[in-house]
């Protein structure tokens, strides 16, 4: 275990404490300079083959949208925030940052060369840091945040159809969330709040698998806990995954969204049919062993333990 | 003509005839309810049928019987009269028949949950084979292939195959 | 136990009497949870039309329990047999007194298990082809119920207090109609009512005056706001099953299904009296139809179980004990089936008839289809009257002590005669002193068709004797409604299924737009893996957006 690795967790936390709470860009840019850097180290703790490379493009990517924030504020000519008319450009810095829309291809790229532990605080962690951009600067529905909607869904959509790794499955999978997350911070706070914990949960619950291959087509896996993960995050509707979506599209339906609304929920019945494509050759093609055995007796039964306690708190909670 | 399922002989004029009077007061029997009028039109009928009782011309017979058949294809009854207990009758079926010899198709696994009750019902049916072969088969081994078809039963009235003359007064007996 | 279930019901009946005096609406309302859209609650309606149908329900219930000890004594399955019976009442209640769709469903399905069980009591086969009919030909009404189920969900509406003019809403209430029609067994769905004669007695008494083919019509009332706009199309249902079932009534000999389709043409009396607006009317002549039909099963029963289990009034024997003794009871059921004055049956039947002969279009068919009813009421008793002089063929009567059976029949007798007025007076607050006079006209219609029918029976008897089929097997609906339509769908379904479902649906739907998702996909797929390249043109063009 690296030395520096309380100090520099303790710093990342630090640095995404002070990002929500700061007061105007210039602390922003600060604290958001530090996350990047105390998460570079923390990408390179397990040394892999590309994991050089990786974190180089990393650190363009933050370099670049950090540049993007300053370049923001000196056209502002105010690092105050302004509450009155959000920036199109602190949106693209979010955007970026996120990966979100025509951005995925760093995402996705990265997705290949990183651990798996590092690609899920990626996924949820680090995308804390556009959402709170995107937060503070109060942004509404505009057209660059409908076209970014819509592109995620749709390119989470497309791109969903080829994959077969199980990391890029959940890099696809998080683009086509954070078209939703991106529709529940601009319309609801609290819906974002309970959408990305559920989400995040479901992701870390993923890390506790060690499936470095997973097959669309043929599957040498033996539990039940990917099918349930990706349907969870699909959206079915008695998985965890199921009741923000339902929630965001009741705000949505309560502000008279329909199409957008309409385009998220196909594309969310689209990634279903993906999910539920593979689940059914991993359910039903079972490799002579005896599948539900092993995995009801072993880490599937916590799995689905979780997810029924999460279940039952969400009923909670909408009750 | 038959409403046999299934003729196996060749039905005789004169059992034609019989069949068709009976249909025809079968059919009365839906039509009319009180046995009074029943018996009117039976006896009207029995009445159309004696008229040409005498004819020899089988050619004018058969015309006849074809008729006749035609009139009571024409004239049957919507919802014919049924007994209850007959097929078609409103409590036919009602009780299950299980037939016996059920029991003994049951496996010897089965069987031999109940020793006493098999064992006794064996002594039993011992017991039936022999009277049987004492009463009603005396003398001749015991075969369990069907008699042979002698002759044709039908054909005589019942009066005439116990040798009794049908014209004869018979006191009516009671089941 | 059935004695116990009998002094149950009546219990019962006496707590809705004591209720009956106080007037007005109480909605008892339990919620069981609410989600995102939908609150669902168990509720009760306790007003005027649940309380008083409910203590008529429970009274005839208490009274067929009590006729079902003696009815079925000796039966090895007696037990299960009252056990049915009262779950039979039970779903019947939750069906009075649940304004709520969800429990409605559930009194509603209830209904249709029980009464295939009932129906398949007997193991006979024709009893279980009648009871498929029945559970098959109400499965369909169940499916519609499920569809305006749906459709009212959609705006959470699930409870006939909350009625709204929207479309879907119009639509399901079409639905809810439709299943309400199959319940009553109006004409489409008219074959299952008589095949489910097949039932025991006590069944067939209990479904035809208080639970099971009422349940629609009751339901009817109770949804009426939702109902107005398919009022015409009722009328000519009704109108159309009230001439069916009257031909037929005439021309069937089952007793027991004459019995049925007598219940029939009550139904679409009550249908039209409903889709011509006089909701209350209907309401009321269903309670004295229910009084005065248990009591006829009963006293048929009766008949039938000392004449050997035969039904034919064509098989009738004089030397039964039940029938002298009951015979008089069968007259003063079928006289206030037919409306003789002063009757129970008179007082909701003659409102209807005066009303609807002041504002009624189809006139001609309505008048046949009265003329019907007094014709097959005049035919039922005479034949029912005449066996006791005459005799058939049978002379197999079956003598029972019946006399503590007077309990049972005599008490719904007394009540067929009494409750009429009783009810009109103090509950309904109709005013009959006009009707009286208005109704002298109706005296003569009576002893017309009196003589009519008489002139029917002997005299013009040929004229009947015609090729009758059409008429004797129920319009022909029989085969049509069972399997020549499903004969009819199953050719459609095949045709679908060859050339729309596997043929070009599925090319041009599923096939079509899971391979125009792939190549889309592959699109997709080579801006991304374009990777570093398409993303460093992007920051340049970016710089020059922000520049």
């Amino acid at each position: 275990m690296n030395k520096n690795l309380p100090l520099m967790s303790m710093f990342y936390l630090i640095s995404l404490m002070g990002m929500i709470s700061s007061n105007n860009w210039f602390m922003f840019w600060i604290f958001m300079e530090m996350n990047s850097l105390c998460f570079i180290p923390l990408m390179l703790i397990k040394k892999t083959k590309k994991g050089g490379e990786a974190s180089l493009l990393y650190f363009i990517v933050q370099g670049i949208s950090s540049m993007f924030l300053l370049m923001a504020m000196i056209n502002e000519e105010s690092s105050l925030m302004d509450v009155s008319e959000p920036n199109s450009s602190l949106i693209t810095v979010a955007f970026l940052k996120m990966g979100a829309g025509v951005f995925f291809n760093w995402l996705f790229l990265l997705s290949f060369s990183i651990t798996l532990s590092i690609l899920l605080l990626i996924l949820t962690l680090q995308k804390l840091s556009g959402f709170f951009l995107l937060l503070l600067s109060q942004a509404g529905l505009s057209y660059l945040m409908l076209i970014f909607i819509f592109l995620s869904s749709f390119m989470a959509m497309f791109i969903n159809m080829k994959q077969n790794l199980f990391k890029s499955m959940l890099t696809v999978s998080s683009l086509s969330n954070t078209s939703w997350l991106l529709t529940a911070v601009v319309t609801t706070y609290s819906g974002w709040m309970f959408y990305f914990a559920v989400y995040s949960f479901s992701l870390v619950l993923s890390s506790t698998m060690n499936n470095k291959y997973l097959d669309q087509n043929y599957r040498n896996s033996d539990t039940l806990e990917n099918p349930l993960l990706f349907l969870s995050m699909g959206g079915l509707p008695p998985m965890p995954g199921f009741f923000p979506k339902i929630l965001i599209l009741m705000n949505l339906s309560y502000s008279r969204l329909s199409l957008l609304s309409i385009f998220l929920l196909l594309a969310a019945c689209v990634d279903i049919f993906i999910y539920l494509r593979f689940s059914f050759t991993s359910a039903l093609k079972n490799n002579g062993n005896l599948m539900y055995c092993k995995a009801v007796t072993t880490k599937s039964i916590k799995m689905l333990s979780l997810s029924a306690v999460t279940m039952v708190t969400m009923m909670a909670i909408m009750l | 003509m038959t409403t046999n399922y299934l003729t196996t002989r060749a039905i005789s004029h004169r059992e034609q005839v019989c069949a068709l009077y009976k249909k025809a007061v079968r059919t009365m029997e839906a039509y009319w309810v009180i046995r009074a009028d029943v018996r009117y039109q039976a006896v009207m009928m029995r009445h159309r049928f004696d008229q040409n009782k005498d004819i020899k011309d089988m050619r004018i017979a058969v015309k006849l019987l074809r008729d006749g058949e035609e009139e009571l294809f024409m004239n049957q009854h919507p919802i014919p009269f049924q007994y209850q207990y007959s097929p078609g009758g409103s409590a036919y079926g009602r009780v299950p028949y299980k037939p016996d010899w059920l029991v003994d198709s049951w496996h010897p696994l089965e069987k031999a949950s109940y020793p006493k009750y098999f064992a006794q019902r064996e002594k039993r049916k011992d017991e039936w084979v022999k009277y049987w072969e004492d009463h009603y088969n005396k003398g001749q081994k015991f075969d369990d292939h069907e008699p042979e078809w002698h002759g044709n039963w039908d054909e005589k009235l019942p009066g005439e195959k116990v040798g009794l003359d049908p014209h004869k007064k018979v006191k009516p007996h009671h089941h | 136990m059935t004695l116990w279930l009998s002094g149950f019901f009546f219990v019962f009946f006496l707590i809705m009497t004591f209720f009956l005096f106080s007037m007005g609406v109480t909605v008892i309302e339990f919620q069981l949870f609410t989600s995102f859209f939908t609150s669902l609650s168990v509720s009760f309606v306790i007003d005027f039309y649940s309380i008083l149908f409910a203590s008529v329900v429970s009274f005839i219930s208490a009274m067929i329990f009590f006729f079902s000890q003696f009815y079925m004594d000796g039966d090895t399955q007696q037990k299960g047999f009252s056990l049915l019976l009262s779950g039979f009442v039970i779903s019947m209640f939750f069906l009075i007194f649940s304004p709520n769709l969800f429990f409605l469903l559930l009194g509603w399905d209830g209904l249709g298990l029980v009464s295939y069980l009932l129906v398949v009591y007997y193991m006979s086969v024709s009893s279980s082809v009648a009871g498929m009919l029945t559970f098959l030909m109400n499965r369909v009404g169940d499916i519609f119920f499920l569809f305006s189920l749906s459709l009212f969900s959609l705006f959470s509406l699930f409870s006939y207090f909350d009625n709204k003019a929207l479309v879907f809403v119009q639509m399901g209430a079409f639905f809810l109609l439709i299943t309400f029609i199959t319940k009553s067994a109006q004409i489409p769905f008219s074959s299952w009512l008589p095949a489910a004669m097949a039932a025991p007695t006590p069944v067939s008494s209990l479904v035809h005056s208080s639970t099971l083919v009422t349940a629609g019509v009751f339901l009817l009332i109770r949804f009426s706001p939702l109902m107005l706009k398919f009022f015409y199309f009722l009328i000519v249902i009704s109108v159309f099953t009230m001439l069916m079932a009257g031909t037929m009534a005439n021309l069937e000999w089952d007793m027991k299904k004459i019995i049925a389709y007598s219940t029939l043409s009550q139904l679409s009396f009550m249908m039209l009296s409903y889709s011509t607006g006089l909701i209350i009317f209907c309401f009321f002549h269903l309670l004295t139809h229910a009084l005065f039909k248990a009591s006829l099963f009963m006293s048929g029963g009766l008949v039938i179980h000392s004449e050997d289990s035969s039904q034919d009034f064509r098989n009738m024997s004089p030397f039964s004990s039940g029938k002298k003794l009951f015979a008089s009871s069968f007259v003063v059921c079928i006289l206030s089936l037919c409306g003789f004055p002063f009757l129970s049956g008179f007082f909701s039947k003659d409102l209807i008839l005066d009303t609807l002969l002041s504002s009624f279009v189809l006139i001609i068919l309505f008048l046949i289809g009265v003329f019907m009813t007094i014709l097959y009421s005049l035919r039922f008793s005479y034949y029912m009257l005449i066996s006791l002089s005459s005799f058939r063929s049978s002379l197999s009567g079956v003598y029972e002590n019946v006399k503590y059976l007077i309990l049972p029949i005599w008490s719904l007798i007394i009540f067929s005669i009494v409750m009429g007025s009783f009810w009109s007076e103090f509950f309904f607050n109709f005013f009959f002193f006009f009707t009286y006079l208005l109704s002298i006209w109706k005296l003569f219609y009576l002893m017309l068709v009196a003589f009519l029918s008489l002139a029917y029976m002997f005299i013009l008897k040929k004229i009947f004797f015609l090729k009758l089929y059409f008429f004797s097997f129920m319009w022909v609906l029989n085969q049509n409604m069972t399997a020549r339509g499903v004969k009819l769908f199953t050719i459609m379904a095949d045709k679908i299924f060859c050339f729309l479902d596997q043929s070009w649906w599925e090319f041009y739907g599923p096939q079509n737009i899971f391979f125009s998702f792939t190549s889309a996909s592959v699109l997709v797929m080579s801006f991304v893996e374009w990777s570093l390249v398409y993303f460093f043109a992007l920051f340049i063009f970016l710089l020059f957006f922000f520049i």
